[in-house]
C-alpha cells in the first residue's frame, strides 16, 4: 500500500517535539471532565480556538439533541447510552494505558496484521504505539500539499478549515445532514473534535485519491469525526477512508457525520474498509459505530459513489445516502457487511430522487455468520417531479451456520408513474458444492470459505481503490474466521 | 418504548380512534408494530367523491353454496389460538378483535358441496373456519359495500393434509379492515387469491404460520381504487421444509395510494424453507403512489428465500407495436393492464372461479 | 403508394437522416441497403410513426395523405406495416389474442363490422400453416420464448393476416437460419400483387435472391447514394460498401 508506506517514511522524519497540539504531555493535565454540557462544548470550542459563530452552531445542536429521541428504526440491540459517562475530548486512552511495545499487544491481533500483510512498521503504528507523537491532521497531506495546494484543492482538517476557509464551512456544514436530522446527528454536531475538509475548485480533477487512512486513528479523535467534502463544478475526487486499526476500548461511541455536496457535473466517489474492533466472541466490548454519510447532487449530471466495507464494529449502524437533486444526477451504494460471533449490523441506504432523469444502483452484500445478526435497510425514493427516475437494487444474503439471522428491509415509495424502480433480493447459504470443490483441490475450509464469499462480493469489490480492494479482500477472509467448523 | 396495547381502549373506541391515538401520541418510528401501519392511514379520514358501483355477484351464487348463515356455533377463540403457539401482538387489528368480540365457527367438513359462499360483509363476530378433510374446496370470501368502524377478523384451521383453495372478493367498500390468521398443520395446503377493486379505504392483513411441509400461496390484486388500498402479510416458516409463494400486483390511478408491506420470516428451525414474495406495482399518474416494503428476515442458513418489487408504467415500447398494428392506444392499454395482472386469475385453482373472475376483472377494467 | 421527398430526421438532436428521397409505385419491390448506422432502421420507424423522431425537413405522401400528419395506428389501419427487427415481446398477451384484436381494429377504422371467432380461426390456422406455424405457438404470450426465427416467423404471419398495401420488412433475414429464411420469403413472395407494395430492409445481399426486387437502393451516411435495378445488389455483394459509396 502506497499511501501507507508514504505516511511512515513521513511519520519517521518527524520527531516527537514537532507535534502541533501536544496531547501526550499535556492530555493528563488538562483532562476535561466526563460528561455532557454546555461547559464541555464551551471547552472543546475553546481548546480548538474556533470562531464565535462555530461555538454558537454547536451550541444549538445541543438544544436540539436535547430534544431529540434516540432513533430506533434499526434492527439492533443497543445498550442504553449514557452520555454522561463518555469523555468529549481528547478521550484517548491516558498514556498509561495504550501498548508500550509489541510484546503487550494481544497475540491475536498480531496475527491478523500478519494476515493483512502490515509489516512490522506499520504494525507498531496500528498499534497505538508511537501514534500520538506523530499523526496530527496536517502531516498527513503535507506529501501532496503542494501539489494539490497549486491546483486550489484543500484539504486539511476541519478544525483548520473552520479558521481558514470560513465562508465554505458556513454555508455546507450541516446542509446536508441536518442538526436535527437525528439525535446522532445533532450530537456529533455539538461535539465533534475533527474530520477531514476539503473542497475542489471549479474544473480540478484531483489527481491522487485523498485518504484520512491515518489521521483519524492516530489522532484518537475519531469518537465524533466530521467530514465534509465539497466538489464544485466539473470537478472530480475519490477519498478513502480506512478504519482497519482495530481499537481495543471497551463499548466506545463513534458518531461520526460526513457530508457531501457534489456541484453541476462533479463526482465524488468515497469509499470505506470498517475495521473496528468488533468485540471478543462472546460479544465484549468493541465499537458502537454510529456513522451519518449523505451525499447531495445539488448540481445537474453530478454523481457521488459509496463503497463501503464493513467487517468491523460491535454494533454498526450506518446509511450512506445520496440526495439527487440535479437533473441527471447519479447516486450509487456498493455495500459489502460481514458479522461474525456476536456482531449487529443494520446499514443500507436511502436514494432520495427529487430531480428529473436522476438514477441510483444499490448493490448490497450481507454476510452472517456466528450468532450475528445483519440487516439491509434502505429506502428508494421518487418524488413526484423526478420525471423519468430509475432505481435498481439487488440485496444478496448469505447465511453460513443457523445461529445467526439476515434480513432485509427495502422501503419501496414512488410518486412518478415515468419512473422505474426494481429490487431484487435473495437469502442463501453457502454453497456445499463449491466448498467442497474448493477442498478437494486443497483448500482448507478457511480459505475454501474466504474464496467464496469474496466471489459473492466481488460486484462490490470491484468499486474500491485498488489498493484498497486488495486489503478488503483478506479482511473479508479474516472477518469470517472461526465461522465454519 | 414498547408498544402497550391499551384493552380498555380498544373496548370502547374503533379502528381509526384508536390508531389515531396511537400515532398523535407517539413517534411512530419508534416501534416496529406501529411500522406495521406505516402506510395504512388508519387514522385518518379517507374521503372520495367516487359513487361506489354495484357489481352484479348472482352469478357466484347460482353455482356455489352459501354458507354464510351456518356461522353459528359459539367457540372459544382464545384457547384455541394458544393451541396453535402464535402469540401475534403485533396486530391491533387482532387484539382489537380478540378483546371486543364473541367468536362463531363454522367446520367445512360439514358440507359436501365443492364451491361454498360466505359472505362477510354483515357479520360481525369473529369468524372461525376449521377443515380437517383431505378433499379440496373452494371458499369464496365475499365482503362488498361495508363500512368498517372494527377490522373484520377470519381464523382458519387447517388440519394435517388439509386442502383449502379460497378467493377473497373485496370490492366496492367505502372502508374495509380484514384481519385474516391461519395457522396450516403438517402437510396442508391454502391456495389463497385476493381481488380488490372500487374500495376507498381498506387494510388487509394476512397472518400465516406454516408447519411441516406445507405449502401457503397468497396472491393480491388490486384495481380501480381510489383512497388507500393497504396490505399487509406476515408469513412465518416455523418447522422445516414448508415453501410460500406471495405475489401481489397493483394498478394504481386516479390520486390512489396503493401500499403492500410484506415479511417472511424464518425460524432457526425451519431449514429447508422455500419462500418467494413478489410485489409490482404499475402506477400511471403522478398524483398515485404505490409504496413497497418487502422484507425478509431469516435465522435458518439452509433455505431459498427471494423477494423482488416493481414499480413502473405501462411500457411505451410495446404501446408503440400494439399501435403499428392498428390497435389504438386506449384498447392497447387495456390489453396491457390485464396482461399484467392475469398471471393472478391464473393461480385461481377452479375453473369456473376463474372465468367468472377473468369476466369479473374484464368488467372492472372497463 | 410512398413518395418520401427531402426527408430530414434527428433523434435527440443527431442527424441520422440527411435528405433522402424515396419514391415507391403500386405493385414494387424496392430493397434498400446499407451498412450499420446509415438510417436504414431510422426510416422504418419514422415510417411507422415512432415517437422521438424528429422531421427536421420533408414530405412523405402516401396514398395521397401526408403519413406524418397520422397516428402510429391510423397508419397502420391505412394499410402500412412495419415488420420488426427485434419484434415486441408481450407477457400476459396471447398471440391469438393479439392477432384478433389487430385485425378487428382494422376492420373497425374500415367500417366494417368484427370477424367472427370461427371465421378468424380458420383464418388463422390456414395463414399459420402457411408459414409452418404451430397452433401452439400461437397459443403462447406474444413472442415471450420465442426463438429468434420464431419471432421473424411471427411478423409475417401478422404480416399476411393483415394484408397491408405498404410493407417494410427490417432486417426481416437477420437470426434466420436457411429453412426460416426460405419460408418467411415464400410468405412474403404469396403476398406480392399488383396493388401492393413492398420495402425490403437489409444489410446482405442473402434475402434478395428469394425476394427478387424491382429496384435497389444503397443507403449511406441518411441519403440514397446509389439506385438501380437487382444487378446493383449483386455488384454490392462483390465490392462491398465503401468501393460502392466512393463511386456513387
Amino acid at each position: 500500500m502506497a499511501a501507507t508506506e508514504q505516511t511512515i517514511k513521513q511519520v519517521n522524519t518527524l520527531g516527537s517535539s514537532d507535534y502541533k497540539y501536544g496531547f501526550s504531555t499535556e492530555v493528563d493535565e488538562i483532562r476535561p471532565p466526563k460528561g455532557l454540557n454546555e461547559e464541555i462544548i464551551k471547552f472543546i470550542s475553546a481548546q480548538k480556538d474556533e470562531p464565535e459563530w462555530m461555538l454558537e452552531w454547536r451550541l444549538n445542536a445541543f438544544k436540539v439533541f436535547n430534544k431529540l429521541p434516540k432513533p430506533q428504526w434499526a434492527k439492533l440491540n443497543i445498550p442504553e447510552i449514557d452520555y454522561q459517562d463518555c469523555y468529549y475530548y481528547s478521550i484517548p486512552k491516558s498514556l498509561k494505558d495504550k501498548p508500550k511495545s509489541l510484546d503487550e499487544i494481544d497475540p491475536e491481533i498480531l496475527k491478523t496484521y500478519e494476515k493483512l500483510g502490515i509489516p512490522l512498521k506499520e504494525q507498531k503504528m496500528l498499534s497505538g504505539i508511537a501514534v500520538d507523537a506523530v499523526f496530527d491532521s496536517v502531516s498527513v497531506a503535507t506529501t501532496y500539499k503542494k501539489q494539490l495546494s497549486d491546483l486550489g484543492i484543500v484539504f486539511c482538517s476541519i478544525s483548520e478549515a473552520v479558521k481558514t476557509h470560513p465562508e465554505l464551512v458556513k454555508k455546507y456544514l450541516g446542509s446536508v445532514i441536518p442538526v436535527s436530522d437525528h439525535s446522532f446527528a445533532a450530537l456529533n454536531s455539538a461535539v465533534f473534535t475533527d474530520g477531514s475538509f476539503i473542497y475542489i475548485p471549479e474544473g480540478v480533477r484531483c489527481p491522487v485519491e485523498l485518504s484520512t487512512y491515518f489521521r483519524i486513528n492516530a489522532m484518537n479523535t475519531g469518537q465524533f469525526e466530521r467530514t465534509l467534502i465539497i466538489a464544485d463544478k466539473d470537478s472530480y475526487v475519490s477519498y478513502l477512508e480506512g478504519c482497519t486499526a482495530p481499537m481495543r476500548d471497551e463499548n466506545q461511541l463513534h458518531a461520526a457525520n460526513v457530508e457531501l455536496v457534489a456541484l453541476d457535473n462533479a463526482e465524488i466517489k468515497y469509499s470505506t474498509v470498517q475495521n473496528w474492533y468488533p468485540g471478543d466472541k462472546e460479544g465484549k466490548g468493541g465499537i458502537y459505530n454510529f456513522v451519518t454519510k449523505r451525499g447531495a447532487c445539488r448540481g445537474k449530471n453530478s454523481k457521488i459513489s459509496w463503497t463501503q466495507v464493513e467487517t468491523g464494529s460491535a454494533i454498526t449502524w450506518k446509511y450512506p445516502s445520496c440526495i439527487l437533486q440535479g437533473d441527471n444526477s447519479k447516486g450509487e451504494f456498493y455495500s459489502v457487511a460481514i458479522t461474525n460471533n456476536m456482531q449487529q449490523a443494520d446499514t443500507g441506504t436511502k436514494m432520495i430522487h427529487i430531480g428529473k432523469n436522476t438514477s441510483s444502483k444499490i448493490i448490497s452484500k450481507g454476510i452472517s455468520a456466528g450468532k450475528a445478526n445483519n440487516t439491509y435497510r434502505g429506502l428508494v425514493n421518487i418524488l413526484s417531479k423526478a420525471k423519468n427516475a430509475r432505481n435498481f437494487t439487488q440485496c444478496d444474503s448469505l447465511l453460513i451456520g443457523n445461529q445467526c439471522g439476515a434480513h432485509t428491509v427495502p422501503y419501496i415509495e414512488s410518486s412518478n408513474s415515468d419512473s422505474m424502480v426494481e429490487h431484487e433480493a435473495t437469502t442463501s447459504k453457502i454453497n456445499e458444492d463449491q466448498l467442497f470443490y474448493c477442498q478437494q483441490r486443497g483448500l482448507n475450509s478457511e480459505d475454501a470459505v474466504g474464496l467464496i464469499v469474496n466471489g459473492f462480493c466481488k460486484e462490490v469489490l470491484q468499486h474500491l481503490p485498488m489498493e484498497f480492494a486488495v486489503e478488503a479482500q483478506k479482511l473479508v477472509a479474516i472477518s469470517l474466521e472461526g465461522s465454519v467448523g | 418504548m414498547e408498544l402497550v396495547l391499551n384493552l380498555d381502549k380498544i373496548q370502547s373506541e374503533s379502528v381509526s380512534q384508536y390508531a389515531k391515538d396511537i400515532l398523535d401520541n407517539q413517534n411512530p418510528y419508534k416501534n416496529f408494530k406501529i411500522e406495521n401501519y406505516k402506510y395504512a392511514q388508519l387514522h385518518k379520514e379517507v374521503k372520495s367523491e367516487i359513487l361506489l358501483r354495484d357489481i352484479n355477484f348472482s352469478k357466484l351464487l347460482d353455482n356455489t353454496k352459501n354458507i354464510t348463515s351456518y356461522i353459528s356455533n359459539p367457540f372459544d377463540l382464545t384457547t384455541n389460538l394458544n393451541l396453535w403457539n402464535y402469540n401475534n401482538e403485533d396486530s391491533f387489528f387482532r387484539v382489537s378483535s380478540l378483546v371486543k368480540r364473541e367468536t362463531k365457527s363454522v367446520n367445512l367438513d360439514t358440507f359436501d358441496d365443492r364451491n361454498l359462499f360466505l359472505d362477510i360483509s354483515q357479520i360481525n363476530e369473529n369468524i372461525h373456519i376449521s377443515k380437517s378433510s383431505t378433499n379440496e374446496v373452494n371458499l369464496i370470501i365475499f365482503n362488498s359495500k361495508s363500512n368498517d368502524e372494527y377490522p373484520k377478523s377470519i381464523f382458519l384451521d387447517l388440519s394435517n393434509s388439509s386442502k383449502l383453495n379460497v378467493v377473497h372478493y373485496n370490492v366496492s367498500n367505502n372502508k374495509s379492515f380484514l384481519y385474516f390468521e391461519t395457522n396450516l398443520q403438517d402437510n396442508s395446503y391454502l391456495n389463497f387469491v385476493s381481488f380488490q377493486s372500487d374500495n376507498i379505504h381498506t387494510r388487509n392483513e394476512f397472518y400465516a404460520s406454516l408447519n411441516h411441509e406445507c405449502n401457503f400461496d397468497l396472491y393480491g390484486l388490486n384495481i380501480n381504487n381510489y383512497g388507500v388500498n393497504d396490505n399487509y402479510s406476515f408469513i412465518q416458516h416455523l418447522k422445516p421444509s414448508s415453501s410460500s409463494r406471495e405475489i401481489f400486483k397493483s394498478i394504481v390511478e386516479k390520486g390512489a395510494i396503493t401500499n403492500f408491506q410484506g415479511k417472511i420470516y424464518v425460524d432457526s428451525i425451519a431449514q429447508k424453507t422455500d419462500g418467494y414474495q413478489m410485489s409490482r406495482s404499475l402506477l400511471l399518474d403522478d398524483i398515485s403512489k404505490a409504496n413497497n416494503k418487502p422484507e425478509l428476515e431469516i435465522y435458518a442458513d439452509d433455505v431459498k428465500c427471494s423477494h423482488g418489487s416493481t414499480v413502473s408504467k405501462l411500457d411505451d415500447e410495446q404501446i408503440y407495436y400494439f399501435k403499428s398494428r392498428g390497435i389504438d392506444s386506449e384498447i392497447a392499454k387495456k390489453i396491457l393492464k390485464k396482461a399484467f395482472i392475469v398471471e393472478i386469475i391464473e393461480s385461481i385453482k377452479d375453473d369456473m372461479l376463474k372465468n367468472y373472475s377473468n369476466e369479473l376483472i374484464e368488467s372492472l377494467l372497463s | 403508394m410512398l413518395e418520401i421527398k427531402n426527408l430530414h430526421v434527428s433523434i435527440e438532436e443527431k442527424k441520422i437522416i440527411k435528405g433522402l428521397d424515396l419514391s415507391i409505385n403500386k405493385g414494387e419491390v424496392h430493397a434498400l441497403m446499407g451498412p450499420n448506422g446509415s438510417g436504414k432502421s431510422t426510416l422504418s420507424y419514422v415510417l411507422s410513426g415512432k415517437d422521438k423522431y424528429e422531421i427536421n425537413d420533408g414530405t412523405i405522401d402516401y396514398n395521397g395523405k401526408n403519413l406524418l400528419e397520422l397516428d402510429v395506428d391510423e397508419r397502420a389501419n391505412e394499410g402500412l406495416f412495419l415488420a420488426f427487427q427485434y419484434p415486441m415481446e408481450i407477457p400476459g398477451v396471447q398471440t391469438s389474442f393479439f392477432l384478433k384484436t389487430a385485425i378487428n381494429s382494422k376492420r373497425k377504422y374500415l367500417g366494417q363490422s368484427e370477424m367472427d371467432a370461427l371465421e378468424f380461426a380458420k383464418l388463422m390456422k390456414s395463414k399459420a400453416e402457411e408459414l409452418n406455424i404451430s397452433t401452439e405457438m400461437l397459443k403462447r404470450d406474444l413472442n415471450v420464448n420465442y426463438s429468434g426465427g420464431e419471432k421473424k416467423k411471427q411478423e409475417i404471419l401478422q404480416m399476411s393476416m393483415l394484408s397491408p398495401k405498404m410493407a417494410i420488412l427490417d432486417e426481416t433475414d437477420s437470426g434466420l437460419d436457411i429453412d426460416a429464411l426460405r419460408i418467411v420469403s415464400e410468405g412474403v413472395n404469396k403476398l406480392r400483387n399488383n396493388d401492393n407494395s413492398f420495402l425490403v430492409i437489409t444489410h446482405y445481399q442473402r434475402l434478395l435472391n428469394y425476394i427478387k426486387p424491382d429496384f435497389v437502393h444503397i443507403i449511406a451516411d441518411g441519403k440514397i447514394v446509389k439506385s438501380g435495378d437487382y444487378s446493383l445488389a449483386l455488384e454490392l455483394e462483390e465490392k462491398g460498401y465503401e468501393e460502392i459509396s466512393q463511386t456513387a
